[in-house]
């Protein structure tokens, strides 16, 4: 059907067939962000990074695409590499907002409390609004044991609604090792996006840590089902599926961090 | 032109942002894009980086506390705060004052283990005592955290002192005498010495009833015995010695070999030094027989042995089992 060729339809989703994005002929810088964050909410932060990258290679000045490498490269455990990084991205947009966030966020991880204290208010002086500085500012809330954390996430979740939010503040629950708090915002990420197969991952980690067996394992069967030959999903269903009685784990049930 | 960081207009040509400073030539500048990367092993030892935990510590040791009454800690419910009072340190541990909270449990664990140890002695009263102080310290924390006035701060933990000690250590305590009561040997009493502790079971506790082979705790009968050499003893008190029969059997005890009912037995008293040379005995209903070999004197100089190789059942006081002290010589009492 010719004529229907030019038609503007919504284009697929950024997760979209491999087999329809090779065919194009080349892909643009927008389309390298698409796949970064189509990546990014699977859970796979090397192809992100990959692609922020190649984004980066067409266009320098794209803030999203510094911005997401240094997330990018918190959430691979790189603390010292993502504040580098960030750093030298503020050399070419200083005091981007998100940027200081994304260094706040690096330092805070690295142990440098002070510090990223410092940069987090230097990122809230600057004008708008963004659910990821809120983020930031409850990380470093968890980290420095304040009680007001949970006001910052759910004040992020209000300025966004996207679900990567609240499963992102269950990673940093989980990076801080409050598991019952991560579950919380897993599941909130579940209930706003049940047919992506990361949210449901993460929430069968939070369970797995609180030692809920049980509900990790449905947890994980529904992440298989929704992303089937999912590596660490079916490696944890194996540990759970063979793993006997443990007197530690019932301890660390009880006693474990709440 | 606009500013790709501020997303200010500026004017054509120019090569950096006239709000943010951001340069303008970004799109075409050279640079590096490709962010450097840790290796496996650095991340590897990262993860062991003492100034990192460092931090982590001293915000441990400095964290909020919770609140009780008025304001408490958001996240904490009081009811289960309340419950786990019961185990030092678990309440610390679910306000998330980790560190304190592992320590005060730890503490109290390693007190309480040293203090079995020792139990019966002094030292290992003051290590119950320090246990008990240290879940005392667990209970005081997080009392301390309430908003009121001193008097409400105390009686709330004097109220809380009561509480666990009827719904934790009094049961603990009822349950722990029925299984080992501790008993210091007195005087040098083969095969125990002065000093020495062992550990039995109540007989009215039913966990071990006494029969024959069990060593006892028993009361001797008070009675005067007259001696062959115009001597009287009055024996009384408690001794602990091996049942050799029980009701209704017959013993004979001569030249150190023993025969319960006609059949030879391999039984024999505790201190075979200080037996008495030739008894013949029969225990009537009730009664066990045990050869008073632990006396501290010489049996043979009393006249009737068999008199008071008799023991009632209900003068069997219970089973040792456990020589507790000194540590040389831990071990069950056969």
């Amino acid at each position: 059907m010719a004529r229907f060729d030019k038609l503007e339809l919504e284009s697929q989703s950024p997760a979209g067939s491999r087999a329809v994005q090779v065919a194009r002929p080349a892909a643009d810088d927008v389309d390298w962000i698409a796949q970064a964050d189509a990546e990014r909410r699977c859970g796979q932060y090397e192809n992100s990074l990959r692609h922020y990258s190649r984004a980066l290679e067409l266009d320098k000045s794209l803030v999203i695409a510094w911005l997401g490498q240094a997330q990018s490269l918190v959430f691979l455990d790189e603390f010292v590499e993502a504040e580098l990084w960030s750093r030298k991205a503020l050399e070419s947009f200083p005091n981007n907002s998100e940027l200081l966030a994304a260094r706040a966020q690096a330092l805070c991880r690295t142990g440098d409390l002070k510090q990223a204290l410092a940069v987090c208010d230097g990122s809230f002086k600057q004008p708008g609004q963004s659910a990821y500085r809120w983020i930031v500012r409850g990380e470093l809330l968890v980290a420095s044991r304040q009680d007001f954390d949970r006001h910052c996430f759910d004040k992020a979740r209000l300025l966004d609604s996207d679900w990567l939010v609240p499963l992102e503040a269950a990673l940093v629950y989980l990076h801080h090792g409050f598991y019952s708090r991560a579950v919380e915002r897993a599941r909130q990420a579940v209930e706003a996006a049940p047919d992506r197969h990361y949210a449901w991952y993460v929430q069968a980690v939070c369970e797995i840590e609180l030692g809920l067996d049980t509900r990790a394992h449905s947890s994980l069967q529904r992440c298989l089902e929704l992303s089937p030959g999912h590596v660490e999903a079916e490696r944890r269903m194996t540990d759970i599926r063979h793993r006997g009685f443990s007197p530690f784990r019932v301890l660390r049930r009880f006693f474990g961090r709440r | 032109m606009q500013c790709a960081n501020c997303r200010f207009e500026n004017m054509p040509g120019v090569d950096a942002c006239g709000r943010c400073g951001a340069s303008l030539q970004m799109a075409t500048a050279t640079l590096n894009v490709h962010p450097p990367r840790a290796g496996k092993w650095v991340k590897r030892l990262r993860k062991w980086d003492l100034w990192r935990h460092s931090f982590r510590l001293w915000h441990a040791l400095t964290g909020n506390v919770p609140r009780l009454g008025g304001t408490y800690y958001a996240n904490v419910p009081e009811r289960p705060l309340l419950l786990r009072l019961a185990v030092p340190g678990w309440a610390q541990i679910y306000c998330e004052r980790t560190l304190l909270g592992w320590f005060l449990l730890g503490l109290y664990a390693l007190l309480l283990a040293f203090a079995t140890l020792f139990i019966g002695t002094q030292f290992g009263s003051v290590l119950l005592g320090l246990a008990l102080a240290c879940h005392a310290a667990s209970i005081v924390d997080i009392v301390n955290a309430v908003d009121d006035g001193l008097v409400r701060r105390v009686s709330l933990f004097v109220g809380f002192l009561f509480g666990v000690a009827m719904i934790v250590y009094l049961p603990a305590g009822w349950l722990a005498t029925r299984f080992a009561v501790p008993r210091v040997i007195a005087v040098d009493s083969p095969p125990f010495r002065a000093g020495d502790v062992v550990l039995y079971a109540p007989a009215t506790a039913g966990f071990m009833s006494p029969h024959a082979g069990q060593v006892v705790l028993y009361r001797l009968p008070n009675l005067f015995t007259a001696a062959r050499n115009h001597t009287r003893y009055f024996l009384a008190g408690e001794r602990i010695d091996r049942i050799l029969a029980g009701p209704g059997q017959r013993v004979v005890w001569r030249k150190g070999k023993l025969e319960v009912d006609g059949e030879p037995s391999a039984l024999a008293p505790l201190d075979l030094a200080h037996c008495p040379a030739d008894v013949d005995v029969t225990a009537a209903a009730g009664e066990f027989v045990i050869l008073p070999s632990t006396l501290g004197v010489d049996i043979n100089a009393i006249a009737d042995a068999g008199q008071i190789s008799r023991i009632p059942a209900q003068d069997i006081l219970g089973t040792v089992y456990w020589q507790h002290q000194p540590l040389s010589r831990l071990g069950r009492v056969r």
